[in-house]
């Protein structure tokens, strides 16, 4: 008993002492989501030189950034590669600054960079040619640093470096390159929400429903069961391990808070499946206005995208 | 009346073994000195009994005046039986005292025994001088006798009284008699009142009437009150040290030390060496090493945990404690298979006199103790006790706002059950004779958690069950100086886990054998030696999804549905070890070379240790003593780390240590000491997690999970100043000065490891009041645990994983806030006519100390939280003895 009195206390204690900033609500600088478009490069073979002109292909990056308390202020950005993923901001050796420029709140899309001989000529992002240290592809290098030599795809970081006023966010996604080691592997697709549900019906991305009251307000995805890709990846044995995503949304709004901020995914013995079902509260010191509502969504190998919707809330 | 004079006959008018006296000054005279500096409570097993009297010659000026005069000795009998020292306690002066010191220092004495070993004593003796009346002329026939038969028992507990003296009347020649070893005596009185006196030693003056009728018995029971209700070692011993440190506590420190919840086990907490543990926790940190690299015997086989759910009562019963080794470090060559301390906990033998028990109720666990002589030389003692915190979590546990369920059910039931033939308890065997003994006990915890609703999207339900079960047989054989025990034992673990979908399954089976052998060769010469065996059958099963980065590379923030599979293994291992050791003393030295090698089957594998140990002691002078050791000691990896890739490392080594440790001990008074120990231990090639691969050939990868790339040093002093139990008192003060650093093969210097706690303080005290209450106090000082201090000058977001990432400073290059608790305990004795009623509140943190046991930061990493340790907790327990 005072073993469980004392589990009791600290549970009690572990609950108040805690930072009251939760993480579904937005209120100063984040970066929400990144995605690479493609999410994954993929070559179908892994044993001549095409492998190395198709991790060469162009890519897209879009970023999703947030800056409720920022008033739309310009927001300095550079975008970053480098070979190691212990490396979180990019900034050591071998690191790439790819471009850099000023963009406000919202989606921040990255398709070309400038020339490194002409800075007033831009080329495709092509993250997967760029090259170090006199000639040495960086994705040779980011296999150098990889635990495991590139065996579950290589890795490349990029970091996203957003900075407005004394607030300042270094992002960093994984842009997949991989080779059909197995007969059974097939690229990724990024992961696209259908749409969501408000209290039980469509919410289009053009509308502003009107939500009073204290709530709370159910969210919830509309059903994309039949967009989850069964894929395969190899073992350290290099036997095909057979999986299926399971995606997860993050839920986050620029007021208030979600119940669940985090929904899907699995249970944490791994085999039980979450559902997707979230509620908003809009909070005890909220006033009335316009609120957004972000919904990203992550197929946990690289594939990522995101919802955005508004509501009007009054008390 | 004048008349021939004559001596009257001296009687042993009684003989009493004495408590140790305070250093006040109490009634005691002479303790034994303690060298023993093992856990462990020396139990006087044979009374010294007088093999010669001799008449003092009465003082020639006090007999021409007719002076009687009884004179109260100290007597100090050395482990021959002969007197090696008397002193007077009470004298009366006119010469009496001389005559009477002449007398007692030509006694000869049977020896007394304490531990089954011949010991000196020290017992109170009182001379009578008196003076016969003269013959009468004329012999009247002696009128008929009556006779008081009884048994003299102690209050509260209904032990037997032996030696004590009852007498009839208040007449230096009246009659009495000498109670038994039972408690039994009989008196031959003249018939009438007979105002009885009964005066034992350890009790109060019990004194009544007896109308006794002339050629009648009567028969009696007398319940004396004792002195020191709970009081139960009287003398101690001297018992030869080995060790350089092998900590020694009194039953009493061990059952009423504030904070330890009267368990017994827990009081090791507060030792030297033994880093302070975080919240209540009963893990064992000792001199910087993992708690795992400090094994734990009962009756010398080990068993899987000392603790219920890690943090609860001991799995042993606290009445079942014989006594408890602590050894920190440089333990000897009988011991293996562990490069941290050693913790062996003894039980005892079944009552020999009758039967006892107690019942202890708490809001917690009940639990049930009792034992007792079932026929001649055969005792039995068994205890059990369950838990039923499951049925009260719920009232307790912080109710969900979101209406969702939290089900917390902790189950715990353990039990001890001993059979012992042959000797019994107190008593010696005969040269030659055999003792024999069955020991088993067992262990069984359950916890489950179902955790539903609350606007959660899936429940959470855990059912995790461990147990473990052993039976010990032990027989002993001594003739002349051979000493000779055979120890097999077998024994069943059992570890199930169920989380939600994941099952898993371990059995163990697991059998032994210990032998040893003593030969005392000669006075200079002991040698010992023995074998250690063991072999374990684990048979593993489980169902797992598919294991991320254990099978795979997986993506970061990936969470995809897999596949179950079904996994068994079966691990056979043995570990075979011979040992052998000499105690060589020549004078004041004493000095023990010992060797100990051991070779292992491991999943078809083989391992071999050698390990040499060398201890050395030099009485520089009585009470003072200069010790060191050095030694080599290795542990086996668990076969769990053993399995095959992906799962563990079957190239696994064994880990190593070598230990050093200097000090010295000083008596400074009767009843306090000192031991000093500086030590300096470096363990290498330790067992660490490692996330390395080998690329194989064909392109394919062999994670090895884990290495013998460990490195770890630890160095300090430890210093114990100790006030052994008297009658009102006993504390000590326990400081550990020390750093634990570690490193990983590769690294270029040592850091803090996550042990390290600079200086570890434990002040503890309990003093005896009148009336049966109890107070103590412990305080504890610790340095905070080293931490990584979070610094912050940007978010770093994790887009894949949708996390944070702290930017820390230099690893362990901060520390949380330093502890400190003052704990307070006051106990309370209720004697009632055959049985005990003891309570106790006990309260941790009095001031309530606002101590950091852990940090945990927001979920952008920008600032740390800390997690308080338990505030001020008060404990009510109660137990009923008889």
């Amino acid at each position: 008993m005072r073993r469980a009195l004392v589990l009791a206390l600290f549970l009690s204690a572990a609950g108040c002492v805690g930072s009251q900033d939760n993480p579904t609500n937005v209120h100063d600088l984040r970066v929400l989501g990144a995605s690479f478009e493609p999410p994954e490069i993929f070559a179908v073979s892994c044993y001549d030189d095409s492998a190395l002109a198709v991790f060469a292909s162009p890519v897209v990056m879009t970023a999703l950034v947030a800056d409720p308390a920022g008033a739309g202020r310009s927001i300095d950005y550079d975008l970053r590669v480098c070979a190691s993923q212990g490396d979180t901001t990019c900034t050591g050796d071998g690191a790439l600054t790819l471009t850099r420029g000023s963009t406000g709140p919202g989606e921040l899309v990255v398709k070309d960079v400038p020339a490194s001989f002409n800075p007033n000529l831009r080329l495709p992002l092509m993250p997967g040619a760029q090259l170090v240290d006199g000639g040495t592809p960086l994705l040779e290098e980011v296999v150098e640093h990889d635990l495991y030599q590139g065996l579950g795809g290589i890795r490349l970081p990029a970091v996203l470096h957003v900075k407005a006023g004394d607030e300042e966010v270094f992002a960093k996604k994984l842009l997949v390159f991989t080779c059909k080691l197995l007969p059974e592997m097939t690229p990724n697709h990024t992961p696209r929400l259908p749409g969501l549900l408000l209290e039980g019906e469509p919410w289009p991305d053009d509308a502003l429903p009107d939500l009073q009251g204290s709530g709370p307000f159910a969210v919830e995805p509309e059903d994309f069961q039949d967009r989850l890709e069964p894929y395969v990846v190899p073992s350290y044995s290099l036997k095909p391990v057979h999986l299926s995503e399971l995606w997860i949304i993050s839920w986050r709004a620029d007021m208030g808070t979600f119940s669940e901020g985090d929904t899907g995914g699995t249970g944490f013995d791994g085999i039980a499946v979450a559902k997707h079902h979230t509620e908003w509260t809009p909070g005890p010191d909220a006033t009335e206005r316009d609120v957004t509502f972000w919904a990203v969504v992550r197929d946990g190998r690289g594939g990522e995208s995101w919802l955005v919707r508004k509501a009007h809330w009054r008390p | 009346m004048p008349g021939t004079l004559a001596f009257a006959p001296v009687r042993p008018w009684f003989i009493a073994l004495v408590a140790m006296s305070s250093a006040a000054g109490a009634e005691e005279v002479v303790r034994r000195v303690e060298v023993d500096g093992g856990v462990h409570v020396p139990v006087l097993t044979r009374a010294p009994s007088l093999q010669k009297f001799v008449q003092a010659a009465y003082p020639p000026g006090a007999l021409a005046e007719g002076r009687t005069a009884d004179i109260a000795l100290a007597v100090t009998i050395a482990a021959d039986g002969s007197v090696s020292g008397a002193a007077v306690k009470t004298g009366a002066g006119r010469g009496f005292d001389e005559a009477a010191l002449a007398a007692v220092r030509a006694f000869k004495f049977s020896p007394a025994e304490v531990d089954g070993v011949p010991a000196p004593v020290t017992l109170e003796y009182v001379y009578h001088f008196t003076l016969a009346e003269a013959p009468q002329p004329k012999v009247a026939p002696p009128p008929p006798q009556a006779t008081l038969k009884g048994q003299l028992l102690a209050r509260g507990s209904r032990n037997r009284v032996p030696s004590a003296t009852v007498r009839c009347g208040d007449d230096a020649d009246a009659p009495e008699a000498l109670s038994d070893e039972d408690g039994r005596f009989l008196l031959k009185v003249a018939p009438g009142v007979c105002r009885v006196k009964v005066v034992a030693n350890g009790f109060r003056l019990f004194e009544t009437s007896e109308t006794l009728a002339p050629g009648e018995t009567t028969e009696v029971v007398y319940h004396l009150l004792p002195k020191a209700i709970g009081y139960e070692t009287v003398v101690r011993g001297a018992r030869e040290k080995k060790e350089v440190v092998r900590r020694t506590l009194e039953r009493q420190e061990l059952q009423k030390i504030p904070g330890s919840f009267g368990d017994p086990v827990r009081v090791l907490q507060n030792f030297p060496g033994v880093a302070r543990a975080p919240f209540i926790l009963g893990t064992l940190i000792v001199r910087g090493a993992s708690p795992s690299q400090t094994l734990t015997f009962l009756d010398g086989v080990k068993i899987p945990i000392l603790f219920h759910f890690g943090g609860g009562p001991s799995v042993v019963n606290g009445e079942f404690l014989d006594r408890i080794d602590f050894f920190p470090g440089g333990f000897g060559a009988h011991y293996g298979r562990a490069v941290g301390g050693i913790v062996d906990v003894g039980t005892r033998k079944g009552a020999s006199d009758t039967y006892h028990g107690n019942v202890k109720v708490d809001v917690e666990d009940s639990s049930v103790f009792f034992e007792a002589p079932v026929a001649n030389g055969v005792s039995v003692a068994v205890a059990a006790r369950r838990s039923y915190v499951d049925a009260l979590l719920p009232l307790v546990l912080p109710k969900n706002a979101n209406g969702g369920s939290l089900l917390v059910l902790p189950v715990y039931w353990d039990y001890q059950a001993r059979v012992d033939v042959g000797a019994k308890r107190g008593e010696t065997k005969a040269d030659g004779a055999s003792t024999a003994s069955v020991m088993a006990f067992g262990s069984d915890d359950i916890m489950k958690v179902v955790a539903t609703g609350a606007g959660g999207n899936i429940p959470v339900s855990l059912d995790l069950h461990t147990t473990f079960h052993r039976v010990v047989a032990g027989w002993n054989y001594r003739k002349g100086n051979v000493t000779f025990q055979l120890t097999p034992y077998v024994g069943y673990d059992l570890a199930t886990i169920n989380l939600g979908g994941i099952t898993a399954k371990l059995d163990e089976y697991e059998g032994g054998l210990r032998e040893d052998l003593a030969v005392e060769v000669s006075p200079w010469l002991t040698a010992r030696a023995g074998v250690d065996l063991l072999f374990d059958h684990l048979a593993g099963s489980a169902e797992i999804p598919v294991l991320s980065d254990t099978q795979y590379v997986a993506f970061p923030g990936a969470d995809p549905a897999t596949e179950t599979q079904k996994i068994s293994q079966q691990i056979d291992s043995f570990d075979g070890a011979a040992f052998a050791e000499v105690d060589l003393k020549a004078g004041p030295v004493t000095v023990t070379p010992g060797f100990r090698a051991s070779h292992a089957f491991l999943i078809g594998q083989t391992r071999y240790a050698l390990e040499p140990r060398l201890w050395a002691r030099y009485a520089v002078r009585e009470g003072t003593a200069v010790k060191g050791s050095v030694g080599l000691y290795q542990q086996t990896p668990s076969v769990v780390d053993l399995e095959p890739p992906p799962y563990g490392n079957p190239n696994l080594g064994l880990e190593k240590a070598f230990q050093t440790s200097l000090g010295f001990e000083q008596r400074l008074t009767d009843v306090i000491n000192v031991d000093v120990t500086g030590y300096y231990n470096r363990r290498y090639e330790n067992v660490v997690n490692t996330d390395r691969t080998v690329v194989n050939a064909d392109g394919s990868q062999t994670p090895l999970m884990y290495a013998n790339d460990g490195l770890g040093r630890a160095y300090g002093l430890e210093v114990m100043l100790r006030h052994e139990v008297t009658k009102q008192f006993f504390g000590w003060v326990a400081y550990t000065l020390n750093r634990a650093e570690s490193k990983v093969a590769g690294q270029d210097s040592y850091g803090l490891n996550q042990y390290d706690q600079t200086h570890i303080l434990t002040v503890v005290g309990s003093y005896r009041l009148p009336w049966g209450f109890e107070v103590g106090a412990r305080f504890r000082y610790a340095t905070g645990n080293p931490s990584t201090p979070l610094q912050h000058p940007y978010d770093l977001f994790n887009v894949d994983s949708n996390s944070f990432n702290a930017t820390r400073g230099a690893h362990y290059s901060s520390r949380l806030a330093p502890f400190h608790q003052l704990d307070l305990r006051i106990d309370k004795s209720f004697l009632f006519q055959n049985w005990t009623l003891g309570a106790y509140l006990d309260v941790q943190n009095v001031y309530n100390a606002q101590n950091v046991e852990a940090t945990f930061t927001d979920y952008r990493r920008r600032q740390e939280y800390t997690v308080p340790g338990i505030p001020i907790l008060p404990i009510l327990g109660v137990k009923g003895s008889f």
